[in-house]
């Protein structure tokens, strides 16, 4: 099946050739110009996350997608948010149990806890820290999807698969024609 | 003309528009699904009790509730579950807001959504979180109550 592309490959010229990486660059530079426009549009650094761990179980199971914005108003009790702690990469989706706004700078003293764990989070926060505030917060889960992440954790877990991935996709970009 | 690869793309392409187009419409129309989920919260008893707590006179409530809720009209066909929690909420002189869990409770089905829970351990406010099969998550709801809050059973023991 693949004889069709090879021989259309070989009969490709430098001109061609060009015009088919330059597509492809095409795609990822909108791609990433989406990504961007909507962390713009959301105010949130990341405005999709996959989920990783079963902490938000059953909400959010490992490979569900969630979409974030970033609310103008103070956070709530019972608001699902996605926050990063000082010094750690991964970004954790918890459920805020205990909240409190200080009267004269109005900041906010929260306390997250995933709906499947036992004890609140003051174990996951860095040592010595009870509360995080309203700059850890990455945005609030509005939109859901299950499933749909999973290719992200599988590429995780599985690195070469994600090579062949973006070769496979790669050839296949060279090879289409239009 | 057209050989097997370009079938299946055109097949799997497909199937994708339908599903998606399918998940939006469901996503979109349970948002105008009413409801009236009615919700009461009886307190039992509410003593409080100073402990001394990282070296610092501490008042410790603990409460004794009945709940009862009807939360069935919140189950639609893009209802996956409820988050349900009682929470106190109260002002102090340094903060103007306050909230603290003090029950929680998640529920799954319609046959589970009216809630007769008696005699409940560890105020005012209860309120619910919808989490969706999929598409836009549900504002909260809450019922409002206000509950005057008693002083502490052992003051004497302390001063």
């Amino acid at each position: 099946m693949f004889e069709e592309e090879i021989r259309f490959l070989r009969k490709m010229n430098m001109r061609q050739l060009a015009q088919q990486v330059l597509n492809f660059l095409m795609i990822i530079s909108s791609a990433l110009m989406v990504w961007k426009a909507l962390a713009l549009y959301t105010n949130s650094e990341s405005p999709i996350v996959v989920v990783l761990s079963g902490s938000m179980e059953p909400a959010f199971y490992r490979g569900d997608l969630l979409f974030l914005g970033m609310p103008d108003e103070p956070l709530r009790v019972g608001d699902i948010c996605v926050f990063k702690i000082p010094g750690r990469d991964i970004p954790i989706v918890h459920r805020v149990i205990k909240l409190h706004d200080e009267k004269e700078t109005d900041k906010q003293y929260i306390l997250t806890k995933g709906d499947n764990n036992q004890v609140d989070d003051r174990g996951l926060y860095n040592k010595g820290q009870l509360w995080i505030h309203r700059e850890h917060i990455i945005g609030k889960v509005r939109g859901f999807l299950p499933y749909i992440g999973i290719i992200t954790i599988l590429m995780n877990d599985y690195p070469q698969l994600k090579y062949v991935l973006i070769g496979f996709l790669l050839l296949y970009m060279l090879v289409n024609r239009e | 003309m057209y050989n097997l690869t370009q079938r299946v793309n055109a097949i799997i392409a497909f199937a994708m528009t339908v599903m998606f187009g399918l998940l939006l419409s469901i996503a979109i129309t349970s948002l105008y699904i009413t409801s009236n989920p009615i919700g009461k919260v009886d307190i039992n008893e509410l003593n409080i009790w100073l402990y001394n707590y990282a070296n610092k006179e501490t008042e410790f409530a603990f409460i004794e509730m009945n709940i009862d809720a009807d939360l069935t009209s919140l189950f639609n066909w893009n209802t996956k579950q409820l988050f349900i929690a009682v929470v106190a909420e109260y002002e102090t002189n340094l903060h103007e807001l306050n909230q603290v869990v003090l029950w929680d409770s998640i529920i799954q089905s319609k046959e589970d959504a009216h809630i007769k829970g008696n005699k409940v351990r560890n105020e005012k406010y209860e309120f619910v979180d919808i989490t969706p099969s999929f598409g836009l998550m549900s504002g909260n709801i809450g019922t409002n109550q206000t509950i005057p809050f008693p002083s502490p059973l052992n003051e004497k023991a302390y001063s």
